[in-house]
Order: C-alpha cells, then sequence, then structure tokens
C-alpha cells in the first residue's frame, strides 16, 4: 500500500515535497489554507521581482540619452502593474496546480493542526472538519513578516513588506523599517516610482548579513538616487500627522529625528507559523520558535518532517525548495541529506547582488591564510558597453588548498551569473581551476573568472587583501 | 549509463569484504538505493544498496567470493547498452553480460589446449569468459595469464589503472598533492564514487590513526586537568608509588557508641549548637589510641624517620572540585563536644572554599568515611607525609553471634591502611585493636 503523506504548506517547500513524494509512489495529500504558491508567489518573490521589472524599465528610460536614444518621459501606471502581477501569479499557481494535479496530488484547502502524532485534522473555510492520518507528515507552513514592538505601529499607515504590493497609487513619502534584503528592494522600488524614501537600519549596516563591500556598493547606489539610508538607527513610534499622513519617530546615531510620511513600511525579520499547528500534540520540537530537524529534515516525532522558513534560515524559497525534496524523501523511505553549504542570496535592487559562501571577514576568521580577488566592473567590456559599470566581482578563496570559500557580486545580471560559482564550489572547483575556465567574451560573467585568476595570485591585475 | 558496483568499505579498518549473496541475478531491473547484495567482514553481514539504476548486466564476482574493497564486482548499465569496453578491462569476453531474454546461456564451444585447459584450471581462469586470439579463435597461453592478471588486477582494486583514471574533483587533487595522498588508496563518496576533498582529508585522519569525525553527540567532554584535580593526582599517585601499603580490617560493635552519641548529642545541641557525629568519636578514639602508640604518629623521612609529639587528625571531607583534609590540631587533648565543634566549622569552611592553608598543615593522622555512601570497607590512599589512614565504612545492623545464637548488632567496619616501611603488622593491628576497644567501649576510655 502506498505510504501516506500529508504536507502542511503549498509554498515552495510544500508544493516541491508533495511533488517529490508523488514522484516517488506515496499518496500524497497537500493542505494549503491560502493560496498554491505560499508567500513566494503570492506576496514576496513573485510579486517584487514583476514590480521591480516594470521600474527598471522605466529607469533604464531615464538613461537612454546617454545611450543615444530619444525617447519620451516615462511614467508607470500602478494599476497595469499591479494587474500584470496578478497575470504573473495566476499564470504560476495555475502551472503548479496542474503539475500537482499530474501526480495526483490530493489538495485540500484549509488549515492544517495536528491530531496527534500520526494524524492531522484540517478545518476547511466553510467550518467542517476532516481528519487524515499519515504515515508521514511534512510541515511547510512557513513564516510570516514580524511586526516589532513600536508604539503606534498597529495604525493604518503601516503595512508588512507583503501587502505593498497590490498598492493602487505611489505614496509620496515612504519610511522603511529594516534595512536587509526586503528592505533595500523595497527602497529601491519605492524610490524608482518616485517617493521620498528613508530606509532605517539598526546595525551598522545596510544588508548586515553580507559582505561589507556589497554593503557599502549598494548602499552608495541607493544614496545616488536619493534614497535617505539611516544606519545605526531604529523606529521609536509612529505617531499621528496630519491624517493622511504620520510622524515616524526615529533614533538615529545620537539625534532623535521625525520623518513625515504616508506610508511605514516595516521589512524586519520574520516568524515561524507554528502557533496553530498543534506541535505538541505531534511531539514535534521548536527551537526557538522554528521547528528543529536534523539533516535529513526530520523532527522530533521520526513521523513527521518539516522543511522551508518554518524550520529557519536561511529564509529563501530555494532553500526551502531544496529542503522538500529531502524531507519527501527520507519520508518515503530514500535517504538523503540537505547540503547547505553553499546557499546563494539575491537582491534585485539596480545594480543588483548576488553572492554565495563567506564573507571576507567571516573567511579570515574562519582559515588562517585567505586570498582575494575583486574584479571591477569597470573592467568589464560588456558592462561598459551596456553602461552600467557600477560593481564588482569578489572571488574569496583559502591559500592552502585553493579551496573557493566566498563569491560576492554587485553589478548588471549578477543574479544571473551566481549559479556559475554555485555550481564551482559545490563541485569543489579550485580557485586556480576557475580562473582558467574559459568564459564567453564580452560577457559580465567574464568578471567571475578574472576575480579568480587575481585571487589565484595568475592575473596581471594585483590580488588584493592577502590575509 | 554504466555504473560499476564495487565492494563497499564499511569500516575504517576494512580492507577486504566477502560477497556471501547477491539479492538480483542478471538480467534483473535494479534501481538505486535497492537492496543489491549482502557482505560479510568481521563476522558482520550488511545488505549494501545498489549504487544506481538500470539492469544488473553481469556479475562479476560470484557468491562466497573474497575480494578487496574497491573491486569491481558487478556491472550495472541499461539494457541494451553496450559493456564490451567495460568487461574488457575487466578481462572478461564480449559474450558476458548481454541480456538473455528467456533463452538458456548459449554454451560456446572453448577451443583450447589440454595443456591451456590445466593452466587455466590452475589460475582460476573460466574459459567460457576468455576471447582466444589463436587461430580459429582457439585460446592460447597467454591469452589464460593475461586474463588471470586483469582479474588480479581488477581483483584487487582499480589500483593498477588508477593513475590514469581515478575521478576526483579538483579540490580533492588539490588536497592529495599537498599532503602527499595517493588518490589511489582513497575511496570516493561522491556521485559515482568520485573521490570528494572530505574523503581525502578523512583518509588522512584515519592513516594518522585518528578516528573519523564522529557526529557531536559521541565527542567526549574535555575536562583540562588543573589546580585541585591536579594536586590530588599529584599526591595520590606519589603516595601510592611510594607507601608499602598494607590494609588490616576489623569489624567493630557500636551498640555502646550510638547509645554513648545518643546521651550526648542533645545535650551538645543545646549547649553549643553541634552536632556530633560517628566520625567525631572515631576521630576521638583514634587520637586517644595514638597517644598509646606513638610509632604510629610518624612519618617517613628517607634515611629516618619522624615521630611527631602532637596527634593532628585531618578529616577527609568531599566538596564540589575534589577532596582535602582539613586538620583537628592535639585531637588527643580535646574533647567530643570540642572535636565536633572543630570538626563542623572545618567542614563548612572546607564546603565554602574558606579554608586557610593553616588548616591543611601538620596532619599526622587521617580518617576518611565514606559509610554514608554505602562502602562497607575500603582502601584508602595514605596522606603523606603520614603512615596511616583509618577508613570508616557503613554504620548499620549486621547479624552477629552471641552466646551461640545470631542477633542483630551495630557494626562498622574499620579499615586502617598502614605504610610498611614505617609501621610492622602487629603494632598496626594493635592499634587497631585500641581504637576498636576505645569504640566498643568508650566508656572504658572516659575514666
Amino acid at each position: 500500500m502506498a505510504c501516506k503523506v500529508v504536507v502542511i504548506g503549498a509554498g515552495p517547500g510544500g508544493y516541491v515535497a508533495a511533488l517529490r513524494a508523488a514522484t516517488l509512489g506515496a499518496s500524497v495529500v497537500l493542505v494549503e489554507k491560502q493560496q498554491l504558491g505560499g508567500v513566494c508567489l503570492n506576496r514576496g518573490c513573485i510579486p517584487t521581482k514583476t514590480w521591480l521589472s516594470s521600474v527598471e524599465l522605466r529607469e533604464e528610460f531615464l538613461h537612454a540619452r546617454a545611450m543615444g536614444v530619444i525617447v519620451p518621459e516615462a511614467r508607470v501606471d500602478v494599476s497595469a502593474v499591479r494587474e500584470r502581477k496578478q497575470r504573473v501569479i495566476a499564470q504560476l499557481v495555475g502551472s503548479i496546480k496542474g503539475l500537482l494535479a499530474r501526480q495526483g496530488v490530493l489538495i485540500k484547502n484549509g488549515m492544517g493542526t495536528f491530531a496527534s502524532g500520526n494524524a492531522v485534522r484540517v478545518l476547511d473555510p466553510s467550518g467542517r472538519e476532516e481528519t487524515i492520518v499519515f504515515d508521514r507528515c511534512i510541515i511547510a507552513s512557513g513564516s510570516r513578516p514580524a511586526i516589532p514592538p513600536i508604539s503606534g505601529i498597529d495604525k493604518h499607515f503601516v503595512l508588512s513588506g507583503e501587502e505593498v504590493f497590490d498598492m493602487t497609487e505611489v505614496p509620496t513619502r515612504v519610511a522603511i523599517v529594516g534595512g536587509g534584503v526586503m528592505g533595500v528592494e523595497l527602497a529601491y522600488l519605492y524610490r524608482a516610482l518616485g517617493s521620498q524614501v528613508t530606509v532605517v537600519e539598526v546595525l551598522d549596516r545596510l544588508l548586515p548579513q553580507a559582505d561589507v563591500d556589497v554593503s557599502t556598493a549598494i548602499a552608495d547606489a541607493l544614496k545616488a538616487k536619493g534614497v535617505v539610508v539611516l544606519t545605526n538607527s531604529r523606529v521609536l513610534s509612529v505617531e499621528n500627522g496630519t491624517g493622511a499622513s504620520c510622524q515616524v519617530v526615529i533614533q538615529a546615531g545620537q539625534r532623535e529625528l521625525q520623518v513625515e510620511c504616508e506610508k511605514v513600511i516595516v521589512a524586519a525579520g520574520r516568524k515561524p507559523n507554528t502557533e496553530d499547528l498543534g506541535l505538541e500534540t505531534a511531539g514535534v520540537i521548536t527551537r526557538n520558535g522554528w521547528v528543529k530537524v536534523n539533516e535529513q529534515m526530520r523532527t522530533s516525532n521520526p513521523a513527521v518532517y518539516a522543511a522551508g522558513d518554518v524550520t529557519g534560515g536561511p529564509l529563501l524559497a530555494h532553500v526551502a525548495s531544496a529542503g522538500g525534496i529531502v524531507a519527501a524523501e527520507n519520508a518515503c523511505g530514500r535517504r538523503s541529506s540537505l547540503d547547505s553549504r553553499y546557499v546563494p542570496s539575491c537582491v534585485y535592487t539596480v545594480p543588483e547582488a548576488a553572492w554565495v559562501g563567506l564573507t571576507e571577514t567571516e573567511a579570515k576568521q574562519k582559515f588562517s591564510k585567505v586570498r582575494c580577488g575583486k574584479y571591477p566592473m569597470g573592467g568589464s567590456g560588456r558592462a561598459l558597453a551596456m553602461g552600467k559599470a557600477a560593481g564588482f566581482v569578489k572571488v574569496i578563496a583559502e591559500e592552502k588548498y585553493g579551496e573557493i570559500v566566498g563569491v560576492h557580486m554587485v553589478g548588471p545580471n549578477v543574479t544571473e551569473i551566481i549559479g556559475a560559482a554555485v555550481t564551482a564550489m559545490r563541485l569543489e572547483c579550485t580557485v586556480e581551476l576557475l580562473g582558467e575556465i574559459m568564459f564567453p567574451h564580452p560577457t559580465v560573467s567574464e568578471a567571475l573568472m578574472e576575480a579568480a585568476k587575481m585571487a589565484a595570485g595568475t592575473s596581471p591585475l594585483l590580488a588584493h587583501g592577502k590575509a | 549509463m554504466v555504473t560499476k558496483v564495487i565492494m563497499p568499505k564499511l569500516g575504517l579498518t576494512m580492507s577486504e569484504g566477502t560477497l556471501v549473496k547477491w539479492l538480483k541475478r542478471e538480467g534483473d531491473r535494479v534501481t538505486r538505493g535497492e537492496g543489491l547484495m549482502e557482505v560479510t567482514t568481521d563476522k558482520v553481514t550488511t545488505e549494501v544498496e545498489s549504487p544506481g539504476d538500470g539492469v544488473l548486466r553481469k556479475i562479476v564476482v560470484p557468491e562466497g567470493t573474497t575480494v578487496a574493497c574497491g573491486a569491481v564486482i558487478g556491472i550495472i548499465a541499461d539494457e541494451a547498452e553496450d559493456i564490451s569496453s567495460v568487461l574488457a578491462e575487466l578481462g572478461l569476453g564480449p559474450t558476458a553480460g548481454a541480456v538473455e531474454q528467456g533463452t538458456p546461456t548459449t554454451v560456446r564451444e572453448v577451443k583450447a589446449s589440454p595443456a591451456v585447459r590445466r593452466l587455466a584450471k590452475e589460475l582460476g581462469v573460466d574459459l567460457s569468459t576468455v576471447i582466444g586470439t589463436g587461430p580459429d579463435g582457439r585460446i592460447t597461453e597467454g591469452d589464460v595469464k593475461a586474463a588471470a592478471a586483469a582479474t588480479a588486477s581488477a581483483l584487487s582494486g582499480e589500483r593498477l589503472a588508477e593513475s590514469q583514471r581515478v575521478s576526483a574533483t579538483p579540490l580533492a587533487k588539490s588536497i592529495a598533492e599537498k599532503e602527499a595522498v595517493d588518490l589511489g588508496t582513497v575511496t570516493g563518496t561522491g556521485p559515482a564514487g568520485r573521490i570528494m576533498a572530505q574523503d581525502i582529508l578523512a583518509y588522512k585522519k584515519q592513516e594518522k590513526g585518528l578516528p573519523e569525525s564522529q557526529p557531536s553527540e559521541e565527542k567526549p567532554t574535555v575536562v583540562p586537568v588543573q589546580g585541585i584535580r591536579a594536586i590530588i593526582a599529584e599526591r595520590m599517585s606519589k603516595s601510592a608509588r611510594e607507601t608499602a601499603r598494607v590494609t588490616l580490617v576489623s569489624e567493630v560493635r557500636v551498640d555502646r557508641l550510638k547509645t554513648l552519641k545518643d546521651a550526648i548529642s542533645t545535650r551538645l545541641m543545646e549547649k553549643k549548637g553541634v552536632k556530633v557525629t560517628y566520625t567525631d568519636l572515631i576521630v576521638w578514639a583514634a587520637a586517644h589510641a595514638l597517644r598509646n602508640h606513638p610509632n604510629c604518629n610518624a612519618s617517613w623521612v628517607g634515611d629516618h624517620l619522624e615521630i611527631k609529639p602532637c596527634v593532628n587528625i585531618g578529616v577527609a571531607v568531599d566538596i564540589d572540585d575534589g577532596l582535602v583534609v582539613p586538620v583537628i590540631r592535639d585531637a588527643d587533648k580535646k574533647s567530643i563536644s570540642e572535636i565536633a565543634e572543630i570538626r563542623e566549622r572545618l567542614v563548612g569552611s572546607a564546603r565554602s572554599g574558606r579554608l586557610s592553608p593553616s588548616d591543611l598543615e601538620g596532619g599526622t593522622f587521617t580518617v576518611t568515611n565514606l559509610g554514608t555512601y554505602g562502602v562497607d570497607f575500603f582502601t584508602p590512599i595514605i596522606n603523606l607525609p603520614e603512615s596511616l589512614i583509618l577508613g570508616v565504612g557503613r554504620i548499620m545492623e549486621r547479624p552477629i553471634v552471641e552466646d551461640g545464637r545470631v542477633v542483630p548488632g551495630l557494626t562498622v567496619y574499620l579499615s586502617l591502611v598502614f605504610d610498611h616501611r614505617v609501621v610492622d603488622g602487629a603494632p598496626a593491628a594493635r592499634l587497631l585493636q585500641e581504637i576498636s576497644s576505645i569504640l566498643e567501649d568508650p566508656m572504658t576510655a572516659l575514666v
């Protein structure tokens, strides 16, 4: 008899796990209380990138003259972008639905809760309850925005980063709480739409998890566009201003500032969706609220697995999908482990940023001898031809064996090039060999090879930063 | 896609394994992860999974054969895939491995002279698997020898051809080169047996005799030896090394001692707020006895003995970090209540880490009590430079014989350990006798 698998949550972790389990012969039930595709498809990755693509296009028009092209003034029709976003989402939801149907996955619309260590109770929107006994369960209920405890934060001026994509008009002034990837992308989006933007970040730089050079480059790019960047700062309160706008009180270093704006957008972290799952009933242990799993994505209940945001960082869709596959494979009797050594991160601003592995600081702490090669985008023929020469590619290798430990990029299309770096690292390419790989010319991707050559010491350009 | 099935290395020290059972036959479909064969090594039989998907085209090593780890024992490939080159590498003929669909295996006529057949038998070569290079496909001596050599090289692992054919990642090769590791001796854990960086690092550790890194739950806790632990270790081993230890054990009846203890307890509690313990009473008894046995109150100083003028009795106290022995000075001149008071103060100071160095100096005899831990008798280590130590065990009701009948009596085992360099058996026994009689009849010591 086929193994009965219940998957809770149909985001990039859940629906991928459901498909994998089905291809392995399991009988799968996928429980989702909202939309197929989860946050990624409906309120996160996809809507963000759809909006960003539209505003990027408008940005291109601003530089058209410098490229020798005469164009009329371009403006963004917010309703049209919103409708397009809906169409893109609908198309993707449709294709996921089709995939699931083809694999015979049964979809149940409702809220899943553990009734016991081997049964899930599904409560559908009409109030009907159904209990499903399972052989294995995969929890992929994801995460949601964490709203910091700032006074006034629940007033109607305040939105979470997930709620902005249905905007009907562009706010004149916007304050963004949080300078991580989401905050930075939203800052770029609103600025490109014409708002006055202030970003407030608690730590000492934007993109605090990224390499220092990446943080600096992106912060510089935003500032050059007119975004006000406040680091070492925190929002103290949101007060009522003149009705249509509010006052955001900010502790900026030693000073206190007040910024008037129409909207306050919170992009200050996320928390796991575990409160209503009945985890204690199933004997599933959490750590700091996130579901605790081992490398096989198994929880403290041997019949229950978990994948994606609900298990904790990194909170990325590709990590969720990879984890979903591992969870499904182990749930169905195959043994596999999640290799999370080379997880790429991307920032879809202009210029883009992308990275994988250790930052320069982390590398120098871990290894006694480190070699870095930083190749400026200005050295790339393609980047210059495109008129987009801001940025760099930095390759970090440890000296003893030539292992590539980190790659950091800022520039045009780097989110598409990082895959090459991930592949090289996963297949254990040494930095010398990466410097010898024949990349096509002229491309931005060549910069990866050039930076590797610099790190390996085989480049005519000087290597940078030997530890 | 051709997947070679190799004898797996199932343990750190495993160098060869016996293929006891094939779970699939030639021609069967196999999937990756499915049980393919059973391997025995060191009396442990393990089921081994198939490394790939496809059809088991050739069983190279029959059941019951022992081969080295890494040797090719089977070939998996697609049904109609050409595996002749792989077979040739292994010295097997081209007709071997073809999937026969329901027809019996065709028997090829083997052309070989009796001499060649004899040689084949000697070398263990199956003539039906050898391609003859002689006239009309005849199998020659050379063919037989080549087949034997090829099988031998295949069986000794893929080492001979290794230098050309090793599959290893660039990083693994870099590490191997810098660490002078021969790739041919490393088993790869990557896809299709590819050698990954961690395989070289694990191999290096194994070579050094270090265990491969274990899951963190199994690592022992490292406790640095320092402070009190180091001191205890040093002193105890010195004493055990230098003293000529002998233990004398006596069971002592302490009913009357209990009566005394109960009698003075309440009074002492009211008057001084101090509780009197059996240890206090034993210290008191030992102090009295030692006054009459000065040779036991002495130290070995190499070329002479020092007989100490004062009877200073140390009481062993168990504290968090270890063991300390604070000393009750002139114990023979102190009353039971004084001994109890001093003992209580010293134990309190010891447990709160407030002992001063002088509290620990000058001892001439030690009493150590493990009775509360259920120990009956034991062999404590002499507290140098002293020469004797008295171990006190559990005080409990035990059967004793009185007037030919077995009756319950409250007894304790006293273990007197003495240094034979300083004191002989009889004198030590006499000391123990005196301590015992004081405890058995404490009233006589009081008068």
